[in-house]
């Protein structure tokens, strides 16, 4: 008893062991739904979460004041990223509240004077939400196609442009195929236009830089866990000279200008700041690393299977998304035998559905190839070996699949797949 | 130079060792690799302030990896698949 007892006092830190025993890890390879948090943002974090709790409209006393100040400088490493002015950056719950914010925002404050919203077919689901939920009280939204490399016409998007046209919203980087649009070129066309110009970039912040004052940008959201930074914090950028207004969309005690009401979560925006600031030293290199393995695995994949095509412009794409179609084969029985590896046949908020995603369809893809897509996305923390291990696990079950589509048999047997018809149902 | 150079080599040996405090595999294998491309990329630097910038900075990232190696070996349990697979865990 003494022994155990010493033992144990010994031992002064004990790990949690609740999950121990577990079945090994799938490789992750999910980088657009989400990312680890990077130890050094944890690092920042904590002393949020422990001592320094002070809630930072405190102005009474120290506690108050040093969240304050943190909550201060976290403003300043984000406006850094992006060349804005901290005082520009509105803090959130993620990138789906900035988006809201924003569309919601601007179109009901100019609503008296303005109510056509223009925005893409691509968008996420928050964006196009908001639309839907803006139609309804009588906005009108002019929902632009893409090309089948993704990106929209930037002629269209010009002549879709009308007096009573308040804002224009259009992604950076697609979550799904990891196109980048030409940014600077709609921020022009915007600017000349005088249209506000919000962008989504929760996939694009600290992966390309952004400069909002370059790219004529008004509006872009931030999401913290896309950028190895905590879930469940964001910002938005609100430019202040020309000024966009706002109607805010919550209530309360007049946080953020009056455009957030609610506590500022000072360590989840700690956090957000530092994954900001990383990223600012970082992005180049991360960049790097991602292109190298995303070159890696399509040419692996490529040498080794064929019969895939990449889903949108490798041009212009992220190359840490790579959207692969895996001909003669259904995506969903291709991701259950790569129940090893993390990935996702399109975005999170849809995986749970079989339909093709409506993104691969606004590229015209045909429905075949986008029910057999698969979305792998690479980031900080992935390792070559990772990589190897996917290639490797791709090959063979890809194969083993083919081996069993009639389709696969029909190809090998030299009939024309695109005469078949396909009965309707 | 070589008043720098030893002190660079410890604060080197430090980092990739402080890796291993790490038991999440992405994050043991991000630190190595963190470490020792940043200090190839700044064998050559010759200017004594940057390299006296270099080193504070280098300092300042062992603390954290040392800090956060350490928490996360208390909360890290679970072995990502290939580290069970040799052929795939050699670090490259
Ligand atoms: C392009 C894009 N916008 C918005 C979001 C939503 O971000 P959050 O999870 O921060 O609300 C995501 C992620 O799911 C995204 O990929």
């Amino acid at each position: 008893m003494a022994s155990l007892l010493k033992n144990s006092t010994q031992r002064a830190v004990r790990p949690l062991c609740r999950f121990r025993g577990l079945a090994s890890l799938p490789v992750y390879l999910d980088a657009q739904a989400t990312n680890p948090t990077d130890p050094r943002v944890l690092d920042s974090m904590l002393p949020y979460l422990t001592e320094q709790y002070g809630n930072p409209h405190s102005r009474t006393h120290q506690y108050g004041w040093d969240s304050e100040k943190a909550v201060d400088k976290a403003r300043e490493q984000i406006a850094g990223l992006i060349n804005a002015h901290p005082k520009e950056i509105v803090f959130t719950s993620g990138a789906t509240e900035s988006n809201n914010t924003a569309l919601k925002g601007v179109a009901r404050f100019y609503k008296g004077k303005k109510k056509h919203i223009i925005t893409t077919q691509t968008e996420h689901k928050c964006v196009l939400d908001s639309c839907r939920k803006l139609q309804e009280e009588g906005i009108d939204v002019t929902y632009l196609g893409v090309k089948k490399s993704g990106l929209i016409d930037l002629e269209e998007f010009e002549k879709a442009i009308r007096p009573d046209t308040v804002l224009a919203s259009i992604m950076t980087v697609n979550n799904e195929i990891g196109v980048i649009q030409s940014i600077e070129e709609i921020g022009k066309i915007c600017r000349k236009h005088k249209v506000f110009f919000h962008t989504d970039a929760a996939q694009a912040v600290g992966k390309i830089p952004i400069d909002v004052n370059a790219m004529n940008i008004d509006l872009l959201s931030i999401s913290g866990h896309k950028i190895y930074g905590p879930k469940g914090v964001g910002a938005l950028f609100v430019r202040r000279r020309p000024r966009v207004r706002l109607e805010a969309i919550i209530s309360g005690g007049g946080q953020e200008r009056g455009l957030r009401s609610g506590t500022v979560p000072s360590p989840l925006t700690v956090g957000l700041g530092a994954a900001c600031e990383i990223a600012s030293v970082e992005h180049a290199y991360d960049y790097e690393h991602a292109k190298r393995l995303s070159q890696k695995l399509v040419d692996g994949i490529q040498s080794r299977v064929g019969h895939i095509e990449r889903n949108g412009d490798p041009q212009h794409t992220y190359p840490g998304c790579v959207n692969l179609s895996f001909s003669f084969i259904e995506g969903e029985s291709l991701l259950m035998a790569l129940k090893d590896i993390a990935i996702s046949s399109g975005s999170a908020c849809t995986s749970a559905s079989l339909e093709p995603s409506y993104v691969l369809r606004a590229l015209g893809s045909r429905e075949d190839l986008a029910h057999s897509s698969i979305r792998f996305g690479i980031g900080r923390f992935t390792t070559e070996s990772e990589i190897d291990y996917v290639i490797d696990k791709i090959e063979h079950h890809v194969n083993r699949l083919r081996e069993m589509s009639p389709l696969w048999e029909m190809y090998q047997e030299g009939i024309d797949l695109s005469t078949i018809q396909w009965s309707q149902h | 130079m070589s008043l720098y150079r030893t002190e660079a080599l410890t604060l080197y040996r430090n980092l990739l060792r402080s890796s291993r405090l790490f038991k999440t595999y992405n994050f043991r294998e991000y630190v190595y690799r963190r470490s020792r491309d940043a200090f190839r990329e700044n064998k050559n630097v010759s200017d004594s302030e940057k390299i006296q910038e270099l080193l504070k900075e280098g300092n300042r990232q062992l603390q954290i990896a040392q800090r956060q190696g350490a928490i996360n070996g208390m909360f890290s349990m679970n072995k990502v698949i290939i580290e069970n697979t040799p052929q795939y865990s050699a670090r490259r």
